[in-house]
């Protein structure tokens, strides 16, 4: 149904072709199903822009020292790659993720299942974690700081905590996926406590437990970024902020453009994988 | 072997203070083998009285026997379930589904399997034991979640509106096969449902039920031998059974049409 | 490629079911739980500051805090600060809310257009934003011009994600009532289409709001010379630590306040399933 709607009819249908001069072009353009039609014109887009922004910054619409060009930030990547200090700050950016993603979503994972569990708690505490939820989480940092003072660790502990309440929350949600008749089954069928945990409660909550991980680890990333931007701990967010007062705009493309790639990569993945074990699930 | 109800009451008490009575003071007793349905108007509680047979609910007084013991709970062994919404659950395969019951009742996996297969054997879903449930028919699910009860071996079977959900042509279809195999296993059996056919069809005896409080009105035998076929529609007897069972129910709606309730 | 599925915002806070059968529990021992974390957490606060030999340092003294609360709310600074704040905000989110609207709109209306959109606006929700901060500075200040491109553009990706889903999927049915009853390509837009989306427009329009109060904080604290954002950075800064916690404790309320603002403005009139 998408296809036709997108130009008039194909070139055989009343005889005479739409676009006389490409036919083949137009036919193999309509054969193509409506998703790959959508990354062939991704890409062009792309690829349109780029083109754009290069002839505006060498013809000087642009000024070029604000927005760098596609191929100086091209020519930019070799000297990063080789440059220690660039591969330190990434290193020192990537790992304290993992690790404040592993801090945030054990945290949460762990309070999320208390909060589901257990009524009480969830009425008296939910509606504040949400509230917490909706706040910057940023205004704690000088909190964290002068806690824990200037050092990476504080960073760690910053962005585990700024994924821990999306982990919470999602958990959370997680348990109001539990459908009413499964537990109905469940009783019917005899399940004690711990079929009704493992069989019920864990297969019903998975997803929401694999969409708080990816937010844990979203805050993690966010979180440990904001904060080396607040302050000087070194990682990417310093080299950053470093190269920009430079302005090496080209670097600072390089770098936040290789972290968006890294982060939507890191969104792809998590995607498919979490699509892979739950295959059980009806389609949207 | 017989199941026994004596003088069952359910009595919900609703927040104003007033108390809604569900059930009053049910008896009746089901022998081995026997077909009962239960049918009745919205509201009149026939789903809560299945589900106290069942042990899902504590009734207020009374007590429910199986075979001289009192039922105090669920126990799939003794009265195994099948709902409405064939509840399937959606992370199971059709065979881990089907083994659902004897799995938490700690029956080894490769037994379990065995019965398992067995009964998808039964219901004609062998071809499909490692599809998952989003994968089958609404039809196919209800004949999932009948395996599933039958793994149990029951001492009875409670169907709540097994084919409630379904559409007609598949309803019938359905219901026709389960009927004749549930009858060729001598399988003891009570079914509630809204509809007269399928009440007549497979029944020996017909439980009718009025609403608001919850009674039997009346016993129906139905003396025509099972498994019936669908000649059976077309006879004399049904179409007199049909016409008395409609006269019933009607009259119960319109002393009731003013507060009907929920099931 | 979807987006993980998007954080839950409009959550009931009632435990309607759980698994482990309890009765919902009693409003009485709810709040003697809130009013028990409440006093561990004072306590706590007084014991570190008293016997515990905390740092004012690190802990200030709480009377020194409630001090500073009371100065802040009796002098002109922080009301200035926060209408700062607010006007970046409701500047960053009125561009956000109008290219958001026009991009899901649009782009809704032809299956390709959305084909090509989507994947861009999902890559917007996966990356996180703050990445970027430093260009807007380089290009657009240090004043508030950058506050309020950076939210803009932080806000515009949830607001054009769900306008697009919102647009795409209006019920057939409502589609084919119009049809049925004569409604022109203009009226099927605007009285059928329109319409029908914007529950989930609103929610998307929500999370904006949620991503632009955050976003202009955040960018407020980096950078900037005036506002909460650059209250809290000073504090820090300036090690004037009662302040500080005077300060993130104010933010907390304006936040609070905000949300409640967002919640009333934008309450459904019908129960429409906004998912």
């Amino acid at each position: 149904m998408t296809t036709t709607d997108q130009s008039p009819a194909r070139p055989d249908d009343r005889g005479q072709p739409v676009v006389a001069s490409t036919p083949g072009i137009v036919r193999r353009w309509h054969s193509l199903t409506l998703r790959s039609q959508s990354r062939l014109v991704l890409v062009l887009v792309l690829v349109l822009v780029a083109l754009v922004w290069e002839i505006a910054s060498r013809t000087g619409l642009l000024n070029a020292q604000f927005v760098s060009r596609p191929t100086a930030i091209v020519a930019s990547i070799p000297e990063l790659l080789a440059s220690e200090t660039v591969r330190a700050a990434v290193i020192a950016t990537v790992a304290g993720v993992l690790v404040a993603a592993v801090y945030g979503t054990v945290i949460g994972i762990v309070l999320g299942y208390v909060m589901g569990f257990f009524a009480i708690i969830r009425a008296a505490f939910f509606g504040p974690a949400l509230f917490l939820l909706s706040v910057p989480k940023s205004i704690f940092i000088p909190i964290f700081l002068v806690f824990f003072g200037l050092n990476r660790e504080t960073a760690i502990f910053y962005g585990a905590f700024s994924g821990f309440i999306y982990v919470i929350v999602n958990v959370v949600a997680g348990f109001d996926l539990i459908r009413e008749q499964d537990l109905r089954i469940a009783k019917a069928f005899g399940a004690k406590i711990h079929h009704r945990i493992l069989d019920i409660v864990f297969p019903a909550t998975l997803p929401g437990v694999f969409a708080g991980i990816w937010y844990g680890v979203k805050g993690g990333l966010q979180g440990i970024l904001i904060f080396e931007f607040f302050v000087s701990v070194g990682g990417l967010g310093a080299l950053i902020t470093q190269y920009s007062n430079e302005l090496r705009t080209d670097r600072v493309f390089a770098l936040t453009l290789g972290m968006a790639i890294f982060a939507i990569a890191l969104g792809a993945i998590w995607t498919a994988i979490e699509r892979r074990l739950a295959k059980w699930r009806p389609q949207n | 072997m017989s199941l026994i109800a004596k003088n069952l009451s359910v009595t919900y008490g609703t927040g104003s203070g007033r108390e809604l009575v569900a059930l009053d003071d049910i008896n009746f007793e089901i022998a081995r083998g026997e077909f009962v349905t239960i049918i009745g108007p919205s509201g009149c509680g026939k789903s809560t009285l299945l589900h106290c047979l069942g042990g899902m609910l504590k009734p207020s007084s009374g007590v429910v026997t199986l075979d001289e013991e009192p039922i105090r709970g669920p126990d799939a062994r003794r009265a195994a379930f099948v709902f409405q919404d064939y509840t399937l659950l959606p992370w199971r395969q059709v065979l881990q589904n089907a083994v659902l019951g004897l799995r938490f009742d700690g029956v080894p996996k490769a037994k379990a399997n065995a019965k398992g297969e067995e009964m998808l054997a039964l219901v004609g879903l062998s071809d499909f034991r490692e599809a998952y449930p989003r994968e089958l028919s609404g039809g196919m699910q209800q004949r999932v979640a009948i395996a599933r009860a039958m793994c149990m071996e029951p001492g009875i079977l409670l169907m709540d509106e097994p084919f409630g959900a379904l559409d007609e042509q598949t309803r019938r279809q359905l219901g026709f096969e389960m009927a004749r195999m549930l009858s060729e296993r001598d399988s003891t059996v009570v079914m509630v449902t809204h509809s007269l056919d399928e009440a007549i069809m497979w029944a020996d005896r017909i439980l009718v039920m009025s609403a608001r409080p919850g009674r039997i009105a009346k016993e129906i035998r139905v003396t025509a031998p099972r498994p019936r076929t669908h000649d059976y529609i077309a006879t004399e007897e049904f179409a007199a059974l049909r016409s008395e069972l409609f006269t019933l129910l009607d009259q119960d709606n319109v002393s009731d049409l003013a507060e009907s309730v929920d099931r | 490629m979807s987006a993980p599925a998007v954080a839950t915002q409009s959550l009931s806070r009632k435990a309607s079911r759980n698994p482990t059968g309890q009765r919902p529990p009693r409003r009485s021992a709810v709040i003697a739980l809130r009013v028990g974390a409440c006093v561990l957490f004072f306590g706590g606060w007084l014991y570190l500051q008293g016997p515990g030999d905390m740092s004012p340092v690190i802990l200030p003294n709480l009377e020194k805090v409630f001090l500073e609360l009371g100065r802040f709310l009796t002098t002109g600074q922080v009301y200035q600060a926060a209408l700062v704040t607010l006007g970046e905000i409701l500047g960053a989110l009125a561009i956000a809310a109008t290219l958001g609207f026009a991009v899901g709109f649009w782009g809704a209306r032809k299956n390709l257009r959305s084909g090509v959109l989507e994947p861009l606006l999902i890559w917007g929700y996966l990356v996180p934003t703050i990445l970027f901060y430093p260009l807007f500075l380089l290009w657009l200040g240090f004043g508030t011009s950058s506050k309020i491109g950076y939210a803009a553009v932080s806000a515009f990706f949830p607001i054009a994600y769900n306008c697009l889903r919102a647009y795409q999927r209006v019920e057939p049915r409502y589609i084919q009532v119009g049809r049925a009853f004569g409604a022109s390509a203009r009226q099927l837009d605007w009285q059928i289409k329109f319409r029908g989306g914007l529950p989930l427009a609103a929610a998307g329009l929500k999370l904006g709001a949620a991503q632009a109060i955050v976003s202009v904080i955040v960018a407020e604290m980096l950078a900037s010379s005036q506002g909460l954002g650059f209250l809290i950075q000073l504090y820090a800064q300036s090690f004037r630590i009662p302040s500080l916690y005077a300060i993130i404790v104010i933010v907390l309320v304006v936040v609070g306040i905000l949300h409640v603002a967002v919640k009333l403005l934008l309450r459904e009139d019908a129960p429409v399933e906004a998912r």
